[in-house]
């Protein structure tokens, strides 16, 4: 009698957790590639350089590319790249354009700012779509720069550059001025902080 | 087998993932413990004498009961983890001080066999009114006092070896879901061999033997659920804390995602640390300059166990910055995907921020009739000046939050000197 009642409760659980994980594994998943392999791949091959840009412009051969324009319809209408094809930057991962970004062409994107381009991309390698690429900068400056004419300072532009040299800016502290640490941890449970070492 | 070490570990997950209020805590430690008491004392551990049996070898009912709750439990939370329902990195567990480990054991084992108790159970049978646990209850008091007054003594022991939360399949090198069917399979061969044991001191002949029941089925079944979490991809567990991309989608588009770099200024101006800032770029630019308090992390670490802890803490909202914002968007997508709510890119990076105070001086927002243009023009050079005298400087003001990642034990490398 109490076997009875053990094997039906411990068939009961078992079959419980059958179901959790059938019903996990048919779920609809959000991402094709998990999130570290994701973070493994953001910084291999990402941008596309003004030089390499214009070269392809020059010799015609954008056909071989799916080059992504980002911005709102309005401004795609008003200019855009030759050869550019405008899905919004909300819209990129719409089932309708699954058959245009199919991983068969390398795929350059751009927009307004370019960390949306970068934020697009970090969505499609998040449905497992490699092969997708950036180019460095917005697009008045890829207009500016790549297209109208190509400036060899400016042919590996990247918005992520630093543009001023940032320590000149924030001068050593005066004396004194360290007793304003407070002693105390900023993360709850975490050691107390650490004195630093050396110092003017 | 604690009482309280039980409620922690279940209230674990609860009461950071905000399912239950703090507040309540004690009200369902008190549950659990009504639980836990019930349950020891039908399984007859009010007795010395079903402790004892287990180092005399006539009774193993303590062992089995134990191990069973063990894996079922342990089963259980493999289980909610994979659904993504419990995440492990929120359970507490207590950090390894590997001498007082090793002589508390000793102390606790002699405690069984010389008192017939363990302290959950002595406070059972104290309550249905036993005095040989009444008498054991008193011992323990007097151990805390002696412990108490004499603590300086005990102190180097008691601290002595610090592991840090350690866990046994990091340890081995193995995958959490192999070590899980390993302590299954354990747990199983024990119940084999005590039970054999058994058999042998009570001279159990056949017509005790051919009436036990059969525990095959169920045995079979647990180790078929731990098999099935080995053989389940890695890449698929726990997918439903993931938040999906339309959340990204919306939180970038209602600048959800963004903090000014109006107010990480106010905040080296204040020096306040009201924001965890967090630098994206290459560890060689970090070392050369970074902000005031500012940790540095790659985007390939942020998704790693050790610093899920750190996210999960939501206490204060984390900030990623890098000269621009691509490499800041990178990581946020990579952060805000796994689940962390409490992420934000800085908007325009460092070089927003700099351009912002030491860019072109705009004369006409100092005269301008617009107050809050007037007012942020004002800030913008008081904030200007403050930095050039060198109030703003990295060895100034802010302390870098001191993060311990558990795991790895890495710390975040201060950098002082001149």
């Amino acid at each position: 009698m109490v076997v009875k009642e053990l094997n039906a409760g411990a068939l009961l659980l078992f079959s419980l957790i059958m179901l959790g994980v059938a019903f996990n594994l048919l779920t609809a998943r959000n991402y094709g590639k998990s999130n570290q392999a994701v973070a493994r791949l953001l910084s291999e091959d990402r941008l596309v350089s003004y030089m390499e840009l214009s070269e392809i412009c020059r010799e015609g051969s954008q056909a071989g590319y799916l080059i992504v324009d980002l911005r709102p319809e309005d401004e795609y209408r008003a200019g855009h790249l030759p050869g550019a094809v405008n899905i919004q930057w909300d819209q990129i991962l719409d089932r309708r354009h699954k058959k245009l970004i199919d991983g068969q062409r390398p795929v350059f994107l751009y927009a307004d700012r370019e960390h949306k381009s970068m934020a697009a991309r970090v969505l499609l390698l998040g449905q497992g779509i490699e092969g997708v690429r950036v180019i460095a900068g917005n697009y008045a400056t890829i207009k500016a720069w790549a297209l109208d004419s190509l400036e060899p300072s400016k042919s590996f532009y990247h918005e992520d550059k630093a543009r001023f040299d940032f320590p000149r800016y924030m001068r050593a502290a005066p004396a004194g001025s360290q007793q304003t640490a407070p002693d105390t941890p900023l993360v709850p449970g975490a050691d107390a902080v650490t004195p630093l070492p050396g110092g003017c | 087998m604690g009482l309280t070490a039980n409620g922690i570990l279940i209230m674990g997950p609860f009461i950071p993932q905000g399912i239950i209020n703090p507040d309540l805590s004690l009200f369902f430690a008190l549950l659990l413990g009504l639980g836990f008491g019930y349950v020891l004392e039908q399984a007859g551990f009010s007795s010395a004498r079903k402790l004892a049996g287990v180092f005399y070898g006539y009774d193993f009912v303590v062992l089995k009961v134990f191990f069973t709750a063990g894996i079922t439990a342990m089963v259980g939370l493999m289980f909610f983890s994979y659904l993504g329902w419990v995440d492990m990195g929120l359970l507490y567990i207590q950090p390894t001080f590997l001498y007082s480990a090793i002589l508390g054991g000793v102390i606790m084992g002699f405690g069984f066999i010389l008192g017939g108790f363990c302290p959950g159970t002595s406070i059972v049978g104290a309550v249905i009114g036993k005095a040989d646990a009444m008498v054991f209850i008193l011992g323990i008091f007097l151990g805390m006092f002696v412990f108490g007054h004499f603590y300086h003594v005990f102190e180097p022991v008691y601290t002595g070896h610090f592991l840090g939360h350690l866990y046994a399949y990091d340890a081995l090198g193995i995958s959490r879901d192999w070590f899980g069917l390993v302590m299954v399979l354990m747990a199983i061969a024990a119940f084999v061999i005590t039970q054999m044991i058994e058999d042998r001191v009570n001279k159990a002949g056949p017509e005790i033997t051919g009436q036990r029941p059969n525990y095959m089925v169920p045995a079979f079944l647990i180790i078929a659920a731990a098999f099935i979490f080995v053989l389940l991809p890695s890449e698929r567990k726990s997918h439903l804390a993931d938040a999906p991309p339309s959340i990204l989608i919306e939180e970038v588009l209602n600048k959800q995602a963004y903090v000014s770099a109006q107010r990480i200024i106010h905040q080296i101006r204040n020096q306040r640390s009201e924001l965890i800032l967090i630098d994206t770029r290459p560890e060689a630019e970090y070392r050369r300059f970074t902000l005031p308090g500012a940790i540095h992390l790659t985007v390939k670490q942020i998704p790693e166990r050790q610093w899920r802890g750190f996210f999960n803490d939501n206490s204060k909202p984390k900030v990623f910055f890098g000269n621009g914002s691509s490499g800041a968007m990178e990581a946020w997508m990579i952060a805000r995907r796994a689940g962390y709510r409490n992420v934000h890119i800085m908007e325009g990076g460092l070089n927003h921020l700099f351009g912002l105070l030491f860019g072109e001086p705009t004369d006409s927002a100092f005269e301008s009739q617009d107050m809050v243009e007037r007012l942020d023009d004002r800030f913008l050079r008081e904030a200007r000046h403050y930095f050039l005298e060198g109030g703003a400087s990295e060895k100034a003001a802010i302390p870098k939050p001191h993060i311990r990642a558990p795991e790895a034990r890495e710390v975040i490398p201060v950098i002082g000197g001149c």
